[in-house]
């Protein structure tokens, strides 16, 4: 089908990627899914795809600041979007972590490791809406996010710590 | 101690929290091909011929590989045939330049299958007429197949069972039946395989938690020398158990396509195909016991009827565990016998699976146990008190000495952390303000903690470098509970350098061969390996340095980096001087070590006590409270013995609460649930204010490094029989069967209602 080809943007972690929609060689099937494109053609292989089906969220991903399964989206449908992966939280500059990561590497949080991107991700956006959450609206969030590992424990303390710290961080900029 | 025991950051913690970690799923290499596999839509059936002519004239489509190229080589201890033995077993397998490509090649190709009758759960394959999985017979034993008239897999009896238990003041018996569970790990089971033709290696990424067996099976079936084989796992997506001994078909498959196209190939299970890689089958367990009337336990007898599944992997173990770990083990008791069966049937791979069989051995044994203090009229926690075994016990088969010596303290601990003595009441005697009732339960589950000299030996190497640095070689994967850095940790204490001066080659089989990582056993098998090889390293430096420090040697010490005198910490000099000094350049420390079950028998423990609230009008059983302790010798790092203790929320109270296979018997056993949403682990949701802090008994352990003993595999194991008591102090409902999800519990309670109306 010629009249489905379409250019869109993507950007990805703040960096701009210009793709085309189509059957041709090296365009983007319509029918490709976000996480395909995270991962095999701009290889950010820290977006996860356990189950490849929406029922595990380990491929999530924030989609203009909203933590969306990239499994379950396709490519084609985000033009124009801001797409955060785990990548994309580290400070490029300073490396400094993001304080959801930071926590989860002190409280030892982290098992195996697989659902720790889409945890982070989730947990990052409940943070920038709910900067004081309590554990079971931590737990609310997290729903979606399969850990066979932790009992979730360690992450729930992880992103109820970065939230403290968060708040820390806050009210230390209004004082000065 | 300066490094072990302190609460160090793992090495891999910042690799996962950025998503730098490469997990075998991640790798790709220029010129990787994909592999994707044809299944059986047959239970058993013989493959007469495959054509693949169509399907190789599609470009991009590189290589083919079949059941037929298999005939002759070995996996899962069995020598294939043609014949392939489970619903969605691999058949034929396509290497293409994508997963689209591959699928519509796939599409192209025909199998002429011949369908025969198979066996799909224990009732049908235990017949003496029922037809053959194998050619030997349906019965595993450690001699291989076997006709079911030659009787049972094992059996074992100390003392007289029967007359102990006829002549016991009280007695119970109860058969519990468990069902079958996925492992769940959100890596599946892939690999990458690619040959060097320069080298002749092939090497290969697995998402194992063995790949010194890995290695074996496919230099073997590949005809290469076993170190043209190389196997990495470096980050492993979890494991469970699924990924021990488990050279998938599709391995020696990839491998196959690798070099029949010269080209890199990736396999990754979608995740209806990774769900049949491996499950926990459904069994059944016997017991009876008896006791005096002062709660001493006189006899033990138990029976098992286990799923072994298609193949002979590690059924024979796995009956093991489910017997020998638990009868002879869990109670002192004079006179003990078990009998234990694991048929074979058309169903997928039977794959350990955390609690190495005693996870679903010990729910029966610890409901009769329940059963016996109710009968002798004992408080469970006093009657466990009582029988549980102390060191220097003889246990398990061998009746080699337990090293394990906090098991009472830890039933205590555990049992004053959910304030057992004030809330312990008899079944049915507490309702909950909201109307629902409450229940209160506390098991222990014990495992192994090494493996036997015949079966392996932990081995290492540290190199110890110019600028003062370290190489730890030791090959254990690391699937998640943080062995490479409790490695890390032993080597940098047992040189006497600091942490951050170790590195750590992991998951390679370029390290020495060491024990695979199961049964709780890294801790102490590849632990004390690199324990011995620090030790027989720093033991070098000190050699070297007492010559230049003009010392003798047993004035000396290795700390922090440097050597210096005992007597005289300021005469000192830095470990890299000596590695420099003329004619060193590198120190090479080796340490083996094994052991028998006949010298010293460690196992691990793991005690869970918990509360639940069962509605009786939706049968719906909440988890109220739960704490979990273990004794572990000595906790290299406790916030890691922590995490370990947590993961019973999902793999633990999700078999008993929520997961559940739906398994068609009636369409070649296929498993309608294959998803990550119809089969229900537990969610965050599921486990919010749950668990209490971990309880930590350290009674250090004669036999591991520093005294520590692992303890992972038993995390989840004491928890189902917890709340299969729990449930029955609520309701007076003994359940027989798992799991207890809202439709079982809800149909018994009702069953109860109506006879007491009767």
């Amino acid at each position: 089908m010629m009249d489905s080809q379409k250019k869109i943007k993507l950007k990805v972690n703040g960096r701009e990627h210009c793709f085309t929609i189509g059957d041709g060689c090296g365009e983007i099937p319509a029918s490709e899914t976000l996480v395909e494109t995270i991962r095999e053609r701009l290889l950010l292989t820290g977006t996860k795809r356990p189950c490849n089906e929406g029922g595990c969220g380990g491929c999530t991903v924030l989609i203009d600041g909203k933590p969306s399964l990239s499994c379950s989206t396709l490519t084609s449908e985000c033009d124009g979007k801001q797409i955060t992966t785990i990548e994309g939280l580290e400070d490029p500059v300073t490396h400094e972590l993001h304080p959801i990561q930071q926590a989860f590497i002190d409280l030892d949080a982290i098992q195996c490791g697989m659902c720790t991107p889409g945890i982070t991700l989730t947990a990052k956006a409940l943070l920038d809406n709910n900067p004081d959450p309590t554990r079971q609206e931590v737990a609310e969030a997290l729903a979606g996010n399969i850990c066979r590992c932790t009992g979730y424990e360690k992450y729930f303390d992880g992103i109820l710590l970065a939230a403290k710290r968060m708040r820390e961080t806050a009210n230390n900029g209004k004082g000065e | 101690m300066d490094i072990v025991g302190k609460n160090v950051e793992r090495l891999d913690a910042r690799a996962k929290a950025t998503g730098a970690a490469k997990f075998t799923v991640d790798i790709r290499e220029v010129g990787m091909l994909t592999a994707k596999f044809l299944r059986s839509p047959y239970s058993f059936a013989q493959i007469v011929s495959v054509d693949t002519s169509e399907a190789e004239k599609m470009p991009g489509v590189y290589g083919f590989v079949d059941q037929l190229d298999l005939v002759g080589r070995t996996t899962h201890h069995d020598i294939l045939d043609d014949k392939i033995r489970f619903f969605g077993e691999a058949v034929v397998g396509v290497a293409a330049e994508t997963e689209e490509l591959a699928l519509e090649a796939l599409e192209k190709v025909q199998v002429t299958y011949r369908v025969l009758p198979g066996v799909l759960d224990f009732e049908s394959s235990a017949k003496e007429d029922a037809p053959r999985v194998w050619p030997g017979g349906n019965v595993a034993t450690w001699r291989g197949a076997s006709p079911v008239s030659q009787g049972s897999s094992l059996r074992w009896e100390k003392g007289n069972t029967q007359e102990a238990i006829e002549k016991a003041d009280h007695k119970v018996s109860i058969t519990v039946k468990t069902h079958t569970q996925f492992h769940g790990a959100l890596e599946p089971h892939a690999c990458t395989a690619s040959w060097d033709p320069g080298m002749e290696v092939l090497r290969m990424n697995i998402s194992s938690q063995g790949v010194y067996g890995n290695q074996e099976d496919i230099a073997s079936s590949l005809h290469l020398n076993l170190d043209q084989v190389q196997v990495t796992a470096g980050f492993v997506g979890g494991g469970f158990g699924s990924k021990a001994h488990n050279t998938c078909k599709e391995y020696l498959m990839s491998a196959i396509l690798a070099q029949r196209t010269l080209r890199p190939v990736r396999y990754e299970p979608e995740r209806s195909e990774e769900c049949i890689t491996a499950l926990r089958h459904e069994a059944t367990f016997s017991y009876e016991l008896a006791a005096d009337n002062d709660g001493t336990v006189k006899g033990i007898s138990m029976k098992a009827y286990r799923v072994g599944g298609a193949h002979t992997s590690l059924q024979m173990n796995f009956l093991l565990g489910s017997t020998e770990y638990v009868a002879p083990t869990y109670l002192r008791s004079p006179n003990v016998c078990y009998e234990g069966w694991s048929v074979y049937t058309n169903m997928p791979l039977c794959a350990a699976y955390r609690g190495f069989g005693y996870f679903e051995g010990g729910i029966g044994f610890a409901e009769a146990v329940d059963m016996l203090a109710e009968e002798i009229g004992m408080d469970p926690v006093e009657f466990l008190l009582k029988n549980v075994p102390v060191k220097g016990d003889p246990v398990s088969t061998d009746q080699g000495p337990l090293t394990t010596a906090g098991i009472r303290e830890t039933v205590q601990a555990c049992a004053d952390a959910i304030r057992w003595k004030a809330k312990y009441h008899v079944p049915g005697g507490r309702k909950l303000p909201d109307g629902r009732m409450h229940g209160i339960g506390l098991c222990h589950a014990m495992g192994r903690a090494t493996l036997p000299n015949f079966v392996t030996s932990g081995n290492a190497t540290v190199q110890v470098k110019m600028d003062g640095s370290v190489r730890v070689f030791a090959g254990i994967s690391d699937i998640g509970q943080g062995q490479a850095t409790a490695i890390k940790q032993i080597a940098a204490e047992s040189v006497g350098v600091p942490f951050d001066a170790v590195s750590v080659t992991w998951g390679d089989t370029v390290a020495p061969h060491t024990g695979d990582q199961v049964a709780s056993s890294t801790t102490m098998m590849t632990g004390n390996a690199v324990k011995l090889a620090g030790d027989d390293a720093r033991r070098q430096i000190i050699e070297v340095a007492a010559r230049l420090l003009k010392e003798p040697e047993e004035n000396l010490q290795v700390k922090n980096g440097f050597v210096s005198s005992i007597a005289d910490p300021e005469k000192r000099m830095p470990v890299s001087a000596v590695i420099k000094s003329p004619g060193v350049k590198v120190i090479t420390g080796n340490g083996n070590w094994s052991i028998t079950d006949i010298q010293a028998s460690p196992r691990s423990l793991v005690v869970t006590a918990c509360e639940v609230a069962v509605d009786t009008e939706t049968g719906k059983i909440q988890l109220l409270n739960m704490v979990q302790g273990t004794d572990c010798g000595r906790a290299i790092c406790k916030t890691r013995v922590e995490g370990q203790l947590d993961g019973v929320l999902s793999g633990g109270v999700g078999y008993v609460l929520s997961e559940d296979c739906a398994i068609d018997f009636k369409d070649n056993g296929r498993i309608l649930n294959l998803n990550l949403y119809d089969y229900k682990m537990p969610t965050a949701l599921d486990c919010v204010d749950i668990l209490q802090p971990g309880i930590i008994m350290e009674f250090p352990d004669e036999v591991g490094p520093y005294g520590a003993r692992g303890m992972g595999e038993a995390t989840l194991s004491a928890s189902a029989p917890a709340i299969m008591n729990a449930v029955y102090n609520a309701i007076g409902i003994r359940f027989e069967a798992t799991p207890l999800t809202c439709d079982k519990v809800l149909k018994a309670i009702k069953a109860k209602q109506n006879k007491e109306s009767i």
